[in-house]
């Protein structure tokens, strides 16, 4: 019997809506200090897509930005408001808020419709994780889409400061004791590695690095992620020529398959540490979903306001890629 | 054809036990320090403050079965001494068992009782936790390892002991009914033990909507069960009764955190202190952290009691232990320093010497003179106007006589043009004739002082940086640190590996590696470092910013400093009881003094009876602000005020909230 082949369609927004029924979906986003906060709900209220809208407005702990965040955000609501969102449909949730108010905003819009899109364009991983995870889980959730905006550039300087210690994702901590060995340890390459060298020395538990490299990537992130990858080698070095591989840092799917390659499909343990671009890290969030791995990270206390600049279009349309989790009830990634 | 590699490639080699296996950490671990931390081996709490990579996790590594194993295994002696490893370790890291988590999903929707449950619910996994590791711990021996290393211990090679120790604690009263159904076996006991912790980690994890009947009303007392089991396990001969108990509770500075995330952190933080309060001698507790992350008088849960140093727990300061004092002969960094090196280069293939008496030594050579730095600065050809640096009213004659002296010893010409600037040395420039010898050349002790500004102002008027080489040097920039010294070590190897590339590599000899090499190395480390500020776990550019703000104010002052009156400006001093009045800027320097960022120490005031505290940049900092790192002098004396105008003009919103709690 063969394996039945399992086509998650993803690409430029228009095309996949073009090719999915005509129906609304619930929207949710997150009002942000970035330019592509706004973009995706824009784009899907044109197409007159939208059948409600729930957003976050995520508040950075103090710091020399926060006038400057404070004044973006605005803008953007003003932004979105003018697109049809009202006050009601905001909620403010501090950062590093207890993940309890996390889960009751998330649990809030999971009920509201059996189509839903979300755009994790600006939303941080402490927010976009859990979500993913009580989507997927949702039964009721017959159709999940998931939007990302590229931007035009990002800031050239620091774009995150003061990181957290090292801990679980909200929703994705370890459960089993004992817990059982971990033989892989998938590391998405980023900007920032965060004291995750520090780290590999006792809390990756003996699971061997493997790294997560986004490919192509653009002129302006290259240094930036080759950066990274010196700085885990400076602590760790990397023995293997599979423990660097080039994934497709837009492409979810790509990484999905390729944690299943590399866990012979979860027979190997596996846990994540997802500093690389968002779609990456869904494709973690995904698998970890699946198979209850533990994700590990270290929060950022503070975002730059201008952590990404406006919005990189081609053709004269936004660059908005969208990506189908679920279809008709069925999910699309399965181990 | 060898292949070169760099011993200190991987920095953490003793910290990362189960990354790559215990075999690392045994071939790597210096026994050195073992002697001067054996509070660690002794019955009773032990709190182990240090900086970051000072060392803290290398020795309560040793408390590991599987370190314990690892040596048994591969022959090596255990380095404790025979009297004080007669013990069985266990432990709980708060963060990865996901204790810490608790209070992230409240237990209930009534938050004065969730407030009252947190904590009891947090102690009981705890106490599951750490029972369940010292019952592994036990078992670990018996099957990983012949008798011989259970007969050394005190175990049982026997399991049924074991399991009728396992058996009878079950029954206990401390768990309150939780094993109604009875135990078989210490295996059976550990897997329903698992149960309970697992079905906790599912709750967090919103797996199931609720805590169990059989949990909820079973909760256990903060730290009981422990002591029931080494108890249970001495009353079956499981283990003999001599054999201590000591139990590591890691990331307990993490806890003083969680109020960011949730409202329970210090709360967690008086549990823990509980366990330690208990002060039964059946279990020793040992908590590694950073200085200001244990509190003066850290206070208990559901008491008004509060732990007490040398009464509850000793504190011992690992740093002050590695600090260089007063008497170097004390100092036991540089043959810590020097058996790791050894240790690392033999691991890596190279071949050691056996004429070398000290290998650093070898490799790095002795840090140079000043009359050779100065050579290093300035080369022959360089004008000696351009160094010395002529005051506009000193007259030709005097000039020519500096500049005479420059022809055949710079060094002592530069301190020359700084003698006649200071107060009351002036009037040598008018005389008609100068003595052969100046007549600073007799004053030892005032050149000697100045030495370290001398060379930093040569080289900055010649637009140098300055040189950093030899092992003495090497250890004075690791300020005691060993992983400041070890990320030196790699950063020089690198830099040597690199000039290397092209060279053939006949053998694999230990290398004497060029000064001008370790030069580089040095000063790449010192970047590094002073990136990680910002960029390490709990990594803050407010921190980095005021230290980048305080290098370089140091640097401005020494360099303008011509008269090298305050040759020991590369450090500032407040006064205690000033400082005293404003805690948000003690709390900020007590916080770069935790990371690492600055080193303080307590200071001899000029003025009698004044009690006073100074501070230096961490000494690894030095390169990187081209300023040096010897202490010499007084330091540069300051006001809070001043302090917190610094603060101010590098984090104005740090600032404010600094003022805000005054």
């Amino acid at each position: 019997m063969h394996k039945m082949i399992n086509y998650r369609p993803w690409g430029k927004l228009e095309w996949v809506f073009s090719n999915l029924p005509d129906e609304k979906y619930y929207f949710v986003g997150c009002v942000g200090t970035e330019d592509r906060c706004v973009t995706a709900y824009e784009e899907l209220t044109k197409k007159q897509k939208v059948s409600g809208q729930s957003f976050v407005e995520v508040l950075d702990v103090p710091s020399d930005y926060s006038g400057t965040a404070s004044t973006k955000r605005q803008g953007n609501l003003a932004k979105l408001k003018s697109n049809g969102i009202s006050e009601g449909d905001v909620t403010q949730i501090n950062l590093l808020s207890c993940e309890e108010d996390i889960i009751v905003w998330i649990e809030e819009f999971v009920q509201k419709d059996s189509r839903l899109v979300i755009d994790i364009s600006s939303l941080p991983k402490r927010f976009f994780f859990p979500a993913i995870r009580l989507l997927l889980k949702q039964d009721s959730i017959h159709d999940l889409l998931v939007t990302y905006t590229i931007p035009m550039s990002y800031h050239h300087g620091n774009i995150a400061e003061r990181p957290s210690e090292w801990r679980a994702l909200p929703l994705f901590g370890p459960e089993t004791h004992p817990e059982p060995k971990y033989e892989v340890a998938a590391i998405g390459v980023g900007f920032l590695p965060f004291g995750l060298p520090d780290l590999l020395k006792s809390d990756f538990l003996g699971a061997k690095p493997h790294l997560f490299f986004p490919f192509p990537a653009s002129p302006s992130t290259y240094f930036k992620t080759w950066e990274f990858v010196r700085q885990i080698e400076s602590s760790l070095p990397l023995s293997s020529d599979d423990q660097l591989v080039r994934i497709n840092g837009m492409d979810p799917s790509d990484a999905f398959d390729h944690i299943c390659w590399l866990t012979e499909q979860n027979t190997k343990k596996a846990l994540f540490a997802p500093y690389g671009p968002k779609p990456m890290s869904l494709g973690m969030a995904i698998y970890a979903t699946l198979t209850e791995s533990p994700v590990f990270y270290t929060q950022p206390r503070v975002y730059h306001p201008d952590y990404s600049i406006g919005v990189r279009c081609k053709d004269g349309r936004p660059e908005v890629y969208t990506y189908c989790l679920k279809l008709g009830g069925r999910n699309l990634f399965q181990i | 054809m060898v292949a070169l590699i760099n011993p200190f490639q991987e920095l953490y080699v003793t910290e990362s036990y189960l990354d790559g296996g215990a075999e690392k950490f045994v071939n790597g671990f210096s026994p050195v320090i073992v002697k001067h931390a054996l509070s660690i081996f002794q019955p009773g709490n032990v709190i182990l403050k240090g900086l970051p990579g000072s060392g803290k996790s290398m020795l309560l590594n040793l408390l590991r079965p599987d370190t314990r194993i690892a040596y048994h295994k591969l022959g090596v002696p255990f380095p404790v001494p025979a009297t004080y490893s007669k013990f069985i370790g266990a432990g709980i890291n708060l963060n990865r068992s996901v204790a810490d988590s608790f209070g992230q999903r409240p237990f209930s929707s009534d938050s004065e009782i969730n407030k009252e449950l947190t904590p009891l619910y947090f102690a009981d996994f705890i106490n599951c936790w750490l029972v369940h590791d010292i019952f592994s711990t036990v078992l670990t021996f018996q099957k990983e390892c012949s008798g011989n290393l259970c007969d050394e211990i005190g175990i049982t090679r026997d399991i049924n002991l074991v399991n009728a120790a396992a058996i009878s604690l079950s029954k206990d009263d401390c768990w309150f009914g939780y094993f109604e159904e009875p135990v078989a076996s210490a295996e059976d006991f550990l897997s329903r033990l698992s149960k309970r912790i697992t079905t906790y980690r599912s709750f967090v994890k919103r797996n199931i909507n609720d805590i169990p009947k059989t949990i909820a009303t079973t909760k256990t007392d903060t730290g009981i069960p422990i002591t029931k089991t080494v108890q249970h396990l001495r009353d079956n001969h499981a283990i003999s009764p001599l054999v201590q108990a000591y139990v590591r509770i890691d990331q307990y500075e993490e806890l003083a955190w969680l109020d960011e995330v949730q409202p329970h952190g210090p709360v967690f933080q008086e549990v823990i202190h509980r366990f330690l309060g208990l002060r039964d001698a059946r279990v020793s507790y040992r908590i590694g952290t950073r200085k200001f992350a244990w509190a003066q008088t850290p206070k208990m849960f559901g008491t008004s009691a509060s732990l007490e140093n040398g009464r509850t727990h000793k504190e011992i300061t690992i740093d002050e232990v590695l600090l260089r004092h007063e008497n170097r002969k004390s100092w036991i960094f540089p043959d810590f320093a020097e058996d790791i090196f050894m240790r690392r280069a033999k691991g890596a293939g190279y071949q050691n010497p056996e004429i070398a008496k000290s290998l650093l030594s070898y490799a790095f050579g002795t840090s140079l003179t000043p009359e050779h730095k100065v050579q290093t600065y300035v080369r022959s050809k360089t004008p000696p106007d351009k160094i010395l640096k002529f005051e506009k009213d000193w007259p030709e004659s005097w000039n020519d006589y500096l500049r005479e002296i420059a022809k055949s010893d710079l060094l002592s010409a530069t301190l020359g043009s700084a003698w006649v600037r200071q107060r009351g040395k002036g009037k040598i420039v008018h005389e008609n004739k100068f003595p052969n010898d100046p007549p600073w050349a007799e004053k030892v002790w005032w050149k000697k002082e100045r030495y370290p500004l001398t060379l930093m102002q040569i080289a900055s008027r010649n637009q140098q940086q300055l040189q950093w080489s030899g092992k003495e040097e090497i250890l004075a920039l690791s300020g005691g640190n060993i992983l400041a010294f070890l990320s030196l070590c790699q950063h020089i190897w690198d830099v040597w590996l690199r000039f290397m590339r092209d060279a053939p590599v006949a053998s694999a000899n230990l290398p004497e590696i060029e000064p001008s090499v370790q030069t580089i190395g040095i000063q790449e480390s010192s970047q590094e470092w002073f990136e990680k500020i910002a960029e390490a776990e709990h990594g803050d550019y407010r921190r980095q910013r005021f230290i980048r703000y305080l290098g370089e104010l140091f640097y401005k002052k020494l360099i303008d400093d011509v008269a090298m009156s305050n040759p020991g400006h590369n450090g500032f001093s407040v006064r205690v009881d000033e400082l005293d009045q404003h805690p948000g800027v003690k709390t900020f320097l007590n916080t770069l003094e935790d990371y690492g960022d600055l080193v303080g120490m307590k200071h001899t005031s000029k003025t009698k009876g004044e009690k006073r505290w100074k501070w230096y940049l961490n000494p690894i900092l030095s390169p990187y602000f081209n300023i040096f790192q010897v202490h010499t002098k007084e330091p540069y004396y300051v006001y809070v005020k001043d302090i917190s105008g610094w603060m101010e003009k590098t984090n104005p919103t740090l600032s404010s909230s600094a003022s805000a709690s005054e």
